[in-house]
């Protein structure tokens, strides 16, 4: 393929600013949802009724009378004020606490208020100074309770400010996510443009991938020093899952849900935005356009499905950069493997066990003779394979006098004295290939008895090492592979 | 009876040059801040700044322009800094602004006048001045918004779609064909159609989402590798 014309190709999948105002703004979403998502107050009180976790308001001002009699003194010491047409978190005041000395409010960088500098904050957002350019209400102030990072959080982000996960979503199928983390330039915001991390999240299983800083890219977080990838998000699926569900209830076709994690309440929206940033695309290294290309014309019969759809489409990048950069190739903890055999004999779909815990691999004997090793194990069944014995000496002292028999049989390659839960055993080794997740490898097993077992074959450490990463994660799927 | 001399036009329709010029000018300039804007990529701050600027450089000419401009711009920038402690109505704090900028404005000619450069000024007309000081309430309300590293990103590319409409504008090519043939002014309607409906990646972003891109380029490879690959 030429190369301008590739060029032509990819920057197609590339979703740019025109295309999102006039396709995927106006277009998708309705007037109504659009001016629901702007303003921050009706959003929360619409996902309150539909019990949607979002944090809670100390207090609405309106009118610069409601200004008026409010005192910062009647709320907790630490709160969010923020206008409810804000754009990007332009406008949003973070406290910390306050000083019990003078009283002074102590927002982000150590900056101290008095309560006419906190009012004089809320007045100029009364006075529209935040507001969205096309708003065409008065703006007015929001003042809510602070989220408390969870400690996960705090091992990769800047201490102060708080970080959230931001997922564009698209007729419900959730298209792309990432990561927001401030920094100490970007004043504790999460915002991009104003200098918060972006880090890229594979949807499969809510680990980062990669991250941008003013659009460019980064491994570490500047402040903290601390690897931006492989940070695996917590409660990913509760994430997924309110942030979809507050797309479906405001009636966005495609929009981008803000979610925090609070250590006490789990996740929250924090935001719902019509207009989604474009530099996701960028946390990613991927374009949305592309994306939305390869769901367009799936109706998802449920929100479930619809995640299905996402999670399965948009997942799994981590496995094969895993595998790009150790040519390890990643299994879940079961997983379908097929086993070769002597002259070819193949076994295929076995369900077996990837057993970190064990230190060889063992397969059943029905799977060894189906193999081919059937002629040779007849053999050591006279002489008692299945025996256990009690203690570890006489069963040494038996394997040696198999050893004559062992030479008689090449396809056995040797024999080994194993400790299991059933006792002391002697088992018979041998040489077979077996292939999962799309890797064949040659590896050495023992057979043992295993037709009470639930998995056919055990795949120890021995095997695993060098060849396989076993993820927890990774979900058994019996329609792939 | 075919028009080819805006004179004729001129005195056919009983509307001076001057004023069917200017009402030409005017969409154009429109038209090219969208095309900046929206093909681009130029980040101006309404499409009434950088038209108000064009006008202003024509009348102004490119150097003065920049001058008076720059001027008007960090004069908003540094009072507004100097005045963000104090407490007072918004209303109040623009006119504070223009207040400053126009005294600021009026030191300046007295300086040039000082060194007699007078002469100079007495040709340039003060309305034009006066237009680009107006400015000073978008300036304001944009530095609000998204800080003074933006705002100098913007006004510098502001600057750089007025300087290509100046010069698109005052080229021959302009001068000579389009006045003389006024209505070649109605190709802005199609242009501006198919302005309307582009939805395009805009040139500032191919560069901003290069990383992207090539990434989406070795993927679209690959994909036609393994495509191959399997038809073997």
């Amino acid at each position: 393929m030429n190369r301008l014309s590739l060029f032509l190709k990819a920057s197609q999948n590339v979703l740019g600013i025109n295309e999102r105002n006039l396709s995927f703004t106006k277009r998708f979403n309705r007037g109504k949802s659009r001016l629901l998502a702007d303003n921050k107050y009706k959003t929360y009180r619409l996902l309150r009724k539909n019990k949607i976790p979002v944090p809670k308001s100390y207090a609405i001002l309106k009118k610069q009378s409601d200004l008026a009699d409010f005192s910062f003194e009647s709320i907790p010491s630490t709160f969010v004020v923020k206008p409810a047409f804000g754009l990007g978190g332009t406008g949003n005041l973070l406290i910390f606490s306050r000083s019990t000395k003078t009283g002074d409010w102590i927002g982000i960088n150590g900056k101290r208020y008095t309560e006419n500098e906190l009012k004089s904050f809320c007045q100029a957002i009364l006075e529209n100074a935040f507001a969205l350019d096309f708003a065409k209400k008065d703006d007015f102030v929001i003042i809510q309770e602070r989220i408390k990072i969870t400690k996960s959080f705090r091992a990769i982000s800047y201490p102060k400010g708080i970080p959230d996960v931001r997922i564009v979503v698209y007729k419900k199928i959730p298209l792309m996510a990432m990561l927001r983390l401030p920094t100490k330039t970007s004043d504790g915001k999460a915002n991009l443009h104003l200098g918060g991390i972006g880090v890229g999240i594979d949807l499969a299983t809510g680990i980062t991938t990669s991250a941008v800083h003013y659009d460019e890219p980064i491994e570490k977080h500047p402040d903290t020093g601390v690897n931006l990838s492989g940070f695996s998000i917590p409660m990913w699926k509760d994430i997924l899952k309110i942030a979809q569900k507050s797309v479906d209830v405001l009636g966005l076709d495609f929009g981008a849900v803000d979610v925090v994690l609070d250590i006490d309440q789990g996740p929250m929206i924090l935001e719902l935005n019509a207009r989604p940033g474009l530099s996701i695309q960028l946390a990613n290294q991927e374009g949305l356009k592309g994306r939305i290309n390869r769901v367009k014309g799936i109706k998802p019969r449920s929100l479930l499905h619809a995640r299905k759809i996402g999670t399965s489409l948009f997942g799994g990048e981590i496995e094969d950069t895993v595998f790009d950069v150790t040519g390890m190739q990643v299994a879940g903890f079961i997983a379908m493997a097929n086993f070769y055999g002597i002259d070819q004999k193949v076994a295929k779909r076995i369900k077996v066990k990837n057993d970190t815990g064990a230190l060889y691999s063992s397969i059943d004997r029905d799977l060894a003779d189906k193999l081919g090793f059937d002629k040779a194990l007849s053999d050591f069944d006279e002489l008692e394979l299945n025996k256990t014995y009690h203690d570890r000496v006489e069963a040494l002292q038996h394997k040696k006098q198999m050893a004559k028999l062992v030479k008689d049989h090449p396809e056995i390659i040797g024999l080994t004295v194993v400790k299991s839960g059933n006792g002391i055993t002697i088992r018979p080794k041998v040489r077979i290939g077996i292939e999962m997740e799309g890797k064949r490898i040659e590896a050495i097993v023992n057979i043992a008895d295993r037709s009470n077992m639930l998995y056919k074959g055990i795949i120890g450490r021995r095997t695993l090492r060098k060849n396989f990463l076993v993820d927890s994660n990774k979900i058994f799927n019996r329609y792939k592979d | 009876m075919i028009l080819d001399n805006v004179n004729n036009l001129s005195n056919v329709l009983n509307v001076p040059v001057y004023a069917m010029v200017l009402l030409g000018i005017v969409p154009t300039i429109a038209t090219i801040v969208s095309f900046g804007r929206h093909v681009l990529g130029f980040k101006s701050f309404s499409i009434y700044v950088p038209i108000i600027t064009s006008i202003v450089f024509l009348d102004l000419g490119l150097v003065y322009g920049l001058v008076v401009a720059s001027i008007v711009l960090f004069t908003t920038l540094i009072t507004r800094r100097l005045l963000i402690k104090f407490r007072m109505h918004y209303f109040v704090r623009i006119s504070f602004i223009y207040t400053i900028v126009c005294f600021l404005l009026f030191g300046v000619l007295v300086t040039l006048s000082f060194f007699s450069y007078g002469e100079l000024l007495n040709f340039k007309p003060l309305f034009p001045v006066i237009l680009l000081v107006t400015l000073v309430e978008e300036y304001f309300n944009s530095v609000v918004k998204d800080g003074e590293n933006k705002v100098m990103l913007m006004f510098l590319e502001t600057l750089g779609i007025s300087t290509l409409s100046y010069f698109i504008i005052s080229s021959a090519f302009f001068t000579s064909v389009i006045l003389n043939n006024l209505w070649l002014l109605l190709l802005l309607f199609p242009i501006n159609i198919a302005l309307a409906g582009w939805e395009g990646l805009r040139f500032s972003e191919l560069s901003r989402f290069k990383s992207v891109i090539l990434n989406e380029m070795n993927a679209i490879e690959a994909e036609a590798d393994t495509k191959k690959e399997k038809k073997k």
